[in-house]
């Protein structure tokens, strides 16, 4: 009897050893590199989550957004410093009412069926957000023009709605063809979202449903000195869990895991393969309810800050503090008007200075639990974690343990984002039913935080601004911010609404976090993939080997 | 036995729309809204209520439920609105894939699971008994994204005889339809094994415990006495009665199959409505989610229904008016 | 129709020789014994060993994050520094106890809802089965997140939802067998000789199908425990920080974890395998045990 005992724990260790010994042994000779697919000239990107919308206004989702960058030209591009620079068209900006965009398009621009692409296609692109039953995600494009008038066959001239430095960040939009696109519908717009047809780099070859994107190089490019010299470029299905063990095996050229300690390891560790790494135009951030009386004194919410490790936090999560730098102010730290790290607190860890803080706050009372007390209120705080990714679960597990230690009792709920979403933004105010949440935005170019996180008139029902704090000099620099259009006098606004919120910790910035990719060594011509750059910018000059 | 099989059927429709009924009763409680996951800051809060309106009206759930079965009567199950398409479309390029994999997991499930089921319930107590035993779960007691990954990383990975990822190679999309068959087929090995492994678990402790029950009842005995071979005893005798619980358990095991698929096409990077169902419930994309559940809600209550069928008929011992 | 004072006596020693030979049968099973040996093992530990330990379950441990075992932390530290030994094993308290609460109330619920259907038949039976057949349509998902934010996220709320939507299988086995216990002699007899429908279903019946019961419960235990994984992997589980197996093993699903941190996944694994084997196997020799036909 004792042998089937026996069995059971031979049987385990079989698979304990078959999974500790494979460990060892990929540092050998199973790279990419020398096994190589057969005469293939096809780069192959692994991702997951394509739908396969592929139509520029329609299309809500980053990877199907590659694609319809790569199918697709806008008026205006983002160069790599994050300058908006001429594509299909030059502007004028009206100096007057700084509300008239006259654009200029190039000449002898063609569709990839040939036809010529006139101001009239610019136009019907624009108008069709505009249509009533047009149900996609750039209605607020749609509402940011007022007035579309085609001037000629290569002028356009668009009316906005209101003048704003932001505004030309409308006009990166892929153009259709009016002829090719023509619909009677909204379903009937749709259903070319497989077929897309457009001006870009490439056209599409072919794909599946949640498996695989193909395309081909338009032949006919406008810009020759960007006609891709790849034979085809695919997008693939792979899951998160098994992106680097299709790097290992040359399966995939490149891809973008997670930002997170055991990829950034996997990479390095892969022979065929190397890191790119960069900050990204975003951040994460941690909301305060500052209408709970527990979070409405500005003395708690920073001593919460000074009592969580971030530092810790970012290494234990992220691996190394080259990924990744610790939050400071809600402006990205690429962009022109971040303030400098010098004029910002950056709340380092420090118990003590909390427990003093809260105490002096009036939290002096403990109660049996040892939690704090004010006037009959406990320190009992709920946060509200999302699943979607694993630093929420991280810095609130830390914040758990020494928060206990300066009197604070944490509770976290777990849940998914579209919850957390509910019950912070689309929730009433008064209705908000949380103390704390956290979540990561990508950010756009121009760093107006109107509608945002930090502005108080969006704290409302579907707003984006879930902590109820509100603060007049604050609101006036947001607004100063949209009227006045020379940058440097825009940073000095942006500067000193910083540091503003930096005192005040309605919302806290957590940390701006890097991207990372990890591209095969036979791909030429990718690593200059950073913060403003697409790989889809960069097609048309790389090579493989 | 006709007249009951007619019952049934018709009960499956009360059944059906009760189902479906109190979904539209959770889905009316549940947080969120398709609108939710919108992080765009120029999205106001008026532009975002005017394209919910235009996606998911707000309207008691009774009225949409009833409006939802007028238009599935005519064919129309719904409109996707973040595929763009017919609701039936997406689920049509995701059911395949599921379907097929949830049927060679059946299938692996059930030819090691019965036989060694059979095997270990003859020789009780024995060294096979106790090594099928310990087999079987250690397929039911590794997590399913664990033996995925696991499985990947040997004959994936590091052997590289099996594809890590997808259903289809895409240069052979163009080919002729053998190949792309053994090209899907090449591709679901993997995940079938994972998938199946997990299921053969409950199929050998199931046929264990029932054919012990039998071998030792009293026909078995008197067929022993009758001086009846073995083989003959367990094969034609026992193994038919024996047979009646795992009816059953093939039944249910449709939705278990379709769960157990989630993680399985999550990891293997299969196009799946197990993955399908995942998405429309974190995107709040409730007529995609609806169409889902009545498809499974319908597979199973037909599932069912068979099962019970096949188990009056096996059974003789069972009547039914 | 009244038991005497003597019929209750008579009645309650033959169950006490009952159980008695039960556990003499359980006894002669070495694997049974084994398996009873080993769980007990890790309940005690799970009991114990959090409150032996010198670090808490909830504490970091300054500068020890993702540390490798050592004499400081026998399984090492995770990510953020806590120490894995002592999670492990409080995370043993909360699966297991989900487990157990879970698998009681579907038993609970399947047997009186099965035994109720097999044993009227007719409308109570068409209705519950009907019923059964709703509850095992739902969708998994939707449910978990609807209820959990309509209850409110907690493990009480978990082990509710668990139950409520398994109990069919358990209902539908107890249905099947009592349909065909039904037909047989001795039930016939019982209906000759009177005896109320009660006593007929719980003296009768009742300890027929408890063989099946006892097989399924113990499936359902493992099952529970690995549900509760699938759940950690959808992010459905129960909410950090509190540890369960489930989240343990989470934290390995990375290739390159699972290649390089074996203290990640190993002690929850064979947690997770030993109890699902041990309770399983515990289940069969019971299952041999309680049946008197199976006796040797």
């Amino acid at each position: 009897m004792k042998k089937g005992f026996k069995t059971a724990l031979s049987s385990l260790l079989a698979v304990a050893v078959l999974a500790g010994c494979s460990g060892g042994n990929d540092g050998g000779n199973e790279g990419g590199e020398e096994t190589p697919v057969a005469g293939d000239q096809i780069l192959k990107f692994g991702t997951s989550g394509f739908e396969g919308v592929f139509n520029p206004i329609l299309s809500d989702n980053v990877y199907d957004s590659y694609i319809t960058a790569l199918i697709f030209d806008g008026l205006v591009d983002v160069d790599g410093t994050g300058e908006y620079v001429p594509e299909l068209a030059t502007w004028e900006l009206d100096e007057e009412t700084k509300t008239v965009y006259t654009f200029t398009l190039r000449d002898g621009l063609t569709f990839s069926d040939g036809t010529p692409l006139t101001a009239n296609d610019v136009a019907y692109t624009y108008n069709t957000i505009k249509e009533a039953d047009y149900a996609g995600p750039r209605t607020a494009v749609g509402a940011a023009i007022a007035d579309i008038n085609v001037i000629d066959d290569k002028t356009i001239a668009f009316t906005m709605t209101d003048p704003s430095p932001a505004n030309l960040q409308n006009f990166t939009y892929g153009i259709l063809s009016e002829a090719y696109y023509a619909h009677d519908s909204f379903e009937a717009l749709s259903a070319l979202n497989d077929k897309p047809m457009g001006c870009g780099q490439f056209t599409l070859k072919g794909w599946a449903p949640k498996q695989y994107i193909s395309v081909v190089p338009n032949p006919d490019y406008w810009d020759t000195d960007n006609i891709p010299a790849i034979e085809e470029f695919q997008m693939l299905e792979v899951s998160e869990d098994t992106l680097l063990g299709a790097m290992q095996n040359g399966q995939i050229d490149f891809c973008q895991p997670a930002a997170k300690l055991e990829n950034v390891e996997g990479i390095e560790a892969l022979p065929n393969a190397h890191l790119i790494s960069y900050l990204a135009n975003g951040y994460t951030f941690m909301c305060f309810n500052t209408t709970r009386p527990t979070l409405e004194q500005i003395e708690v919410r920073q001593a919460l800050l000074y009592a969580l490790d971030r530092r810790s936090f970012l290494m234990n999560e992220y691996g190394s503090l080259d990924l990744v730098a610790l939050g400071m102010a809600p402006i990205s730290k690429t962009s022109w008007a971040y303030p400098g790290d010098d004029e910002l607190n950056a709340y380092e860890y420090d118990l003590d200075k909390a427990n003093q803080m809260l105490d002096e706050a009036g939290w002096d009372q403990r109660d049996t639990d040892g939690v704090r007390m004010k006037d009959g209120v406990r320190m009992d705080l709920h946060w509200l974690v999302y699943t979607e990714a694993s630093w929420p679960g991280t810095l609130s597990s830390m914040a758990y343990d020494s928060w206990k230690q300066i009197g604070v009792n944490l509770v976290v709920d777990m849940m998914d984002f579209n919850t957390v979403a509910h019950e912070t933004m689309d929730a009433k105010p008064g209705e908000k039913n949380f103390d704390i949440y956290t979540m990561g935005f990508s950010l756009s170019i121009d760093p107006d935080p109107t509608g945002g996180l930090f502005d108080a008139d969006a704290y409302s029902e579907g707003g984006f601004n879930a902590s109820g704090w509100r603060d007049e000099h604050s609101q006036e620099l947001i607004k100063a911010g949209l009227t006045e259009f020379d940058q440097e006098k825009r940073a000095e606004i942006y500067k000193e609404w910083a540091i503003i919120q930096n005192e005040q910790v309605p919302t806290a910035i957590v940390a701006y976090r890097s991207e990372i990719w990890a591209v095969n060594n036979r791909v030429h011509g990718l690593d200059d993939i950073g913060v403003y750059t697409d790989f889809t910018e960069l097609l048309g000059k790389v090579t493989l080997d | 036995m006709k007249n009951y099989t007619i019952r049934r059927l018709l009960q499956i429709i009360p059944v059906f729309l009760g189902i479906l009924f109190i979904l539209f009763f959770i889905i009316d409680k549940a947080p969120g809204s398709i609108t939710s996951n919108i992080m765009d800051p120029r999205m106001t809060p008026e532009l975002k209520a005017a394209l919910q309106a235009k996606l998911d009206p707000k309207l008691p759930f009774y009225v949409k439920f009833w409006n939802w079965i007028v238009e599935a009567l005519h064919g129309n199950f719904g409109w996707s609105a973040k595929h763009y398409k017919p609701v039936i479309q997406v689920i049509g390029e995701n059911i395949g894939c599921t379907f097929a994999l949830a049927l060679a997991a059946l299938v692996i499930a059930m030819l090691i699971g019965i036989p060694a089921g059979i095997i270990s319930a003859t020789k009780q107590y024995s060294l096979i008994d106790n090594f099928l035993t310990v087999f079987s779960l250690l397929g039911l007691a590794l997590p399913t994204f664990f033996a995925g990954l696991l499985l990947l990383k040997v004959f994936a990975i590091d052997l590289q005889w099996l594809p890590i990822f997808g259903l289809t190679d895409p240069s052979k999309v163009n080919a002729g339809f053998w190949v792309r068959l053994g090209d899907h087929a090449y591709h679901l090995i993997l995940p079938a094994i994972v998938l199946g492994l997990a299921e053969t678990a409950s199929f050998m402790r199931y046929t264990r415990s029932s054919m012990l029950e039998v071998i030792r009842s009293d026909y078995i005995r008197t067929a022993r006495a009758k001086g009846l071979s073995e083989k003959v005893i367990i094969y034609k005798h026992a193994f038919r009665n024996a047979m009646i619980p795992i009816i059953t358990l093939l039944g249910f095991r449709i939705p278990g199959l379709i769960s157990g698929a989630v993680m399985t096409e999550t990891i293997f990077s299969l196009p799946g409505v197990g993955k399908l169902s995942v998405e429309a419930t974190t995107t709040r994309n409730y007529p995609l989610l609806l169409g889902i559940n009545a498809m499974l809600t319908l597979a199973t209550l037909l599932g069912t229904l068979v099962a019970d069928l096949l188990y009056a008929a096996a059974d003789p011992r069972i009547k039914y008016d | 129709m009244t038991e005497t004072r003597d019929e209750i006596i008579r009645r309650s020693t033959k169950e006490d020789s009952y159980w008695r030979g039960v556990w003499r049968r359980l006894r002669a099973n070495r694997m049974a014994m084994i398996s009873l040996f080993i769980l007990i093992i890790i309940i005690l530990s799970c009991i114990i060993v959090p409150m032996a330990s010198r670090y808490q379950t909830y504490e970091v441990i300054p500068g020890a994050a993702n540390k490798a075992p050592s004499s400081q932390n026998i399984l090492g530290t995770d990510k953020i520094g806590r120490d894995l030994f002592v999670r492990l094993f409080y995370g043993g308290r909360i699966s297991l106890g989900v487990a157990v609460a879970v698998t009681a109330m579907e038993c609970v619920i399947g047997i009186v809802l099965g035994s109720v259907a097999g044993y009227f038949g007719g409308i109570v039976d068409t209705v519950i089965m009907r019923l059964s057949e709703i509850f095992m349509c739902f969708p998994f998902l939707m449910i978990c997140i609807t209820l959990q934010t309509v209850f409110g996220k907690s493990i009480k709320t978990l082990i509710f939802i668990l139950a409520v939507l398994s109990w069919p299988g358990i209902a539908r086995i107890v249905r099947g067998q009592i349909l065909s216990l039904r037909e047989m002699d001795y039930m016939e007899a019982c209906r000759a000789l009177g005896i109320s429908n009660r006593r007929q279903i719980f003296t009768h019946l009742f300890p027929n199908v408890l063989a099946y019961v006892i097989v399924y419960a113990t499936m359902s235990m493992a099952s529970v425990i690995l549900t509760e994984t699938s759940l950690s992997f959808l992010g459905l589980g129960v909410s950090p920080p509190t540890p369960t197996w489930g989240n343990l093993i989470q934290e390995a699903r990375n290739l390159m974890v699972l290649q390089n941190k074996w203290w990640y996944w190993i002690p929850p694994g064979v947690m997770i395998f030993l109890s699902i084997l041990c309770f399983n196997i515990l289940g069969d020799g019971l299952r041999d045990a309680i049946d008197p036909k199976m006796q040797k």
